[in-house]
């Protein structure tokens, strides 16, 4: 009994040496790893989100204005982000920040070590209008409107975002404008709704 | 840097004992009904031995017990001990520390319930395919009972079981179970604190496999390991990723694979793995695409495997007197009296072994009762097995509702905790405010379970507030972390209003209980 309990203990840690050793490498100092993040390309990042509905309805009316004009497109915006990235290799984790809001302290109580990097943003007003229309319930949610109305704005979201995804997929700049002013009558009907609601 | 192992393993170790504790216990219990009171005969009928459907039984019946990737070690060596067929052990084994009625309701609010019932089928498929794969393979190892070692009903049955369960846990399983809760002591140890968070992007190709190469040695129960899935589902991180996780992280752990390799043998069992894993990986990719869903933005990172790896970074300070914190906590939140009954059972089994040596249990336990049994009734074996699966499926039932309180209820408790998470970060209480946060997490995610089990449905309505809070206490957090004072007071703020509108959601026809609190109010 004792033999084949010896065995069984023998197999268990032989076990655990052939499935925990491998990974027994990843818990070095950090400064002998490559900085994981260095290649990593931006994460979605939302600091184009409107502060509220009212002003997400606003900015809807804004961008089609500007699409539906004769007048040049107006330039992307551009954000100075700051990324600050906590651990390193695998373990490492990035925040992302403003770069001109105010430096936040970070005291280090939990995070080993950081490094930051500086990243510049450019949101076209493409892409700006497709991320507001797609987040325009969650913008919706984060305030005290009813249900029956959120409901509304939940549906004109999706449906506003797939007629922008089906118009908008794939396309030159100049197309884009061309696609987005062929569906110009639904895109005013859905901001007159939406413009109701706020 | 010997601190820092011993109080990152130490705090682990006692956080995967805390949580397995329960379920060793059920494991252990469940077997010995298995042995004590159904016998090798029973037990292959139960599961469907003699037909083709012994798979699905072996699924289905894995699904209804509640027991993890550690109780189910003591009932499938009870399984081979009974000589049912190695294909339904496997099936059983992969798949009861997957899924169990509570897991799956929790997971059905946390994400599609298509992306639920999708991972469930394919854990169908892979339990399925490898147990026929693996009946196919061994043709040896079976193990049979003679039925007629049946004890005598009655005091002398009921004892044996306790008997059976004791012996189990500090006998061979014990052993196995010590083997898987070291393996996942050690991997945590050696991986550092945040590892792979932002390795299980979606747009990582790798992702499914990464996961699966680290999963295997990790200890998770079903409700947790639904849990970090529900939260991957809704950091956009990769769905094949999650679901690698299910199968090899909760479904599997070293302890049960060196059962298997003891009793089959490790050539054996290291094909088994192999299979196992490229299939686990190949359905990962199958699905990781489309079931991912809708609307989801990649958060850029996962906390999923945080509970997984080292707690500390090796630069911080006074490490052993946080560990020592940390597990106080942990045992005031998560222990719901498992840990004392592991520690009886335990006992008990030494007991028995130590006294065993001077009484025949065995001979005792078979002893024909000569005493008058005019009162006694004798339950016959069918009413026994239906007893016992109408009871495990009431009790899970029971179990729901018991863990998933009614709105109403939950709110009081949620009011409470999401008070002291605010109050707590704006007066700088850190630790506190972490726990508190954690715990409000948590409390929200059982209001929309809770409510989903009552009503049929959660509205979208709700299940956004329900995020957005969950958003503002995440904010709030890091807050928290990084002791930033101003945040914490404006965001502790957002988290509060958040909570009132999420009160007013889940509420029906409830109105607020505060005023609008916009300004600097404390709460």
């Amino acid at each position: 009994m004792f033999k084949r309990a010896f065995q069984h203990v023998v197999f268990g840690v032989l076990a655990i040496a052939i499935v925990v050793l491998p990974a027994a490498g990843c818990n070095t100092d950090s400064s002998q790893q490559d900085n994981g993040q260095e290649s990593s390309s931006l994460p979605k990042q939302s600091f184009h989100k409107p502060d509220g509905f009212a002003a997400a309805v606003d900015r809807l009316k804004e961008i089609a204005a500007a699409v539906q004009s004769d007048d040049e497109l107006p330039p992307p915006i551009q954000f100075k982000i700051r990324e600050v990235i906590h651990g390193s290799g695998a373990g490492a984790h990035s925040h992302f920040y403003l770069a001109d809001e105010e430096q936040r302290d970070d005291h280090g109580h939990t995070h080993e070590e950081s490094s930051e990097k500086l990243h510049d943003l450019e949101v076209d007003v493409f892409t700006e209008l497709k991320d507001i229309v797609k987040w325009l319930p969650e913008i919706a949610g984060d305030g005290d409107m009813e249900e029956s109305a959120w409901n509304q704005v939940n549906e004109i979201s999706t449906s506003f975002g797939e007629l922008l995804e089906n118009a908008v997929d794939g396309k030159s700049e100049d197309q884009l404008r061309d696609a987005i002013n062929s569906e110009e009558q639904s895109i005013n009907e859905f901001i007159d709704r939406l413009s109701s609601l706020s | 840097m010997v601190e820092y192992y011993l109080a990152g393993g130490g705090l682990r170790l006692w956080q995967v004992i805390i949580y397995s504790s329960m379920w060793v216990v059920i494991g252990c219990l469940i077997a010995a009904v298995f042995r004590r009171m159904l016998g090798p005969t029973k037990l292959k009928r139960i599961f469907a031995d003699d037909t083709r459907w012994g798979l699905v039984t072996g699924w289905l019946i894995g699904m209804l017990l509640p027991v993890c990737s550690l109780g189910v070690i003591p009932i499938v060596r009870e399984l081979h001990r009974a000589g049912v067929k190695r294909g339904t052990i496997v099936a059983f084994g992969l798949t009861a520390p997957l899924f169990n009625p509570m897991s799956v309701l929790y997971g059905l609010t946390l994400s599609d319930p298509i992306a639920i019932l999708s991972f469930s089928l394919c854990a169908l498929v892979i339990v399925s395919l490898l147990g026929w794969c693996w009946g196919k393979m061994v043709t040896t190892g079976e193990e049979s009972v003679p039925e007629d070692n049946m004890p005598t009903v009655g005091i002398q049955r009921t004892i044996s079981v306790l008997y059976t369960a004791s012996k189990e846990l500090v006998g061979p399983s014990g052993v196995y179970i010590a083997i898987g809760i070291l393996a996942s002591m050690a991997l945590a140890i050696l991986l550092p604190k945040g590892y792979l968070q932002s390795q299980v992007e979606v747009d990582n190709a790798m992702a499914p496999v990464t996961v699966a190469l680290v999963a295997t040695p990790i200890y998770s129960t079903p409700l947790l390991a639904m849990s970090q899935i529900g939260g991957m589902f809704q950091h956009g991180n990769s769905i094949g990723a999650a679901f690698s996780l299910l199968i090899l992280g909760a479904g599997t752990n070293i302890g049960l694979f060196c059962w298997f390799g003891a009793t089959y043998g490790v050539r054996r069992v290291l094909l088994f793995y192999l299979m196992l894993a490229a299939t686990t990986v190949g359905l990962a990719y199958v699905i990781d695409k489309p079931l991912y869903p809708k609307g989801v933005e990649p958060a850029g990172h996962s906390h999923a495997f945080d509970v997984y790896t080292h707690p500390f970074f090796k630069s911080e300070t006074e490490v052993g007197e946080t560990a020592k914190n940390e597990a106080q906590n942990f045992w005031r939140t998560n222990e719901f009296g498992g840990t004392y009954m592991l520690m009886m059972l335990i006992v008990l089994g030494v007991v028995f072994t130590v006294s065993e040596r001077f009484i025949d249990y065995e001979s005792w336990f078979v002893k024909e009762d000569t005493r008058d049994k005019k009162m006694d009734m004798i339950i016959p074996g069918w009413l026994l097995g239906v007893t016992v699966v109408v009871g495990l499926i009431a009790a899970s039932v029971v179990g729901c509702y018991l863990y998933y309180p009614a709105p109403d209820d939950l709110l009081g408790d949620l009011s409470a905790v999401n008070t002291e998470a605010v109050a707590c970060a704006r007066t700088e209480q850190w630790e506190a405010a972490d726990k508190w946060i954690r715990y409000a997490d948590d409390l929200s995610r059982r209001l929309e379970v809770g409510y989903f089990l009552r009503n049929g449905f959660a509205s979208e309505y709700q299940t956004t507030k329900a995020k957005l809070y969950r958003e503002k206490l995440d904010r709030l957090k890091e807050a928290v972390d990084n002791r930033w004072t101003e945040e914490a007071k404006d965001w502790g703020m957002d988290v509060y209003n958040a909570y009132l509108r999420l009160n007013d959601s889940f509420r029906e026809g409830g109105t607020r209980d505060t005023e609008s609190t916009d300004g600097d109010s404390t709460p």
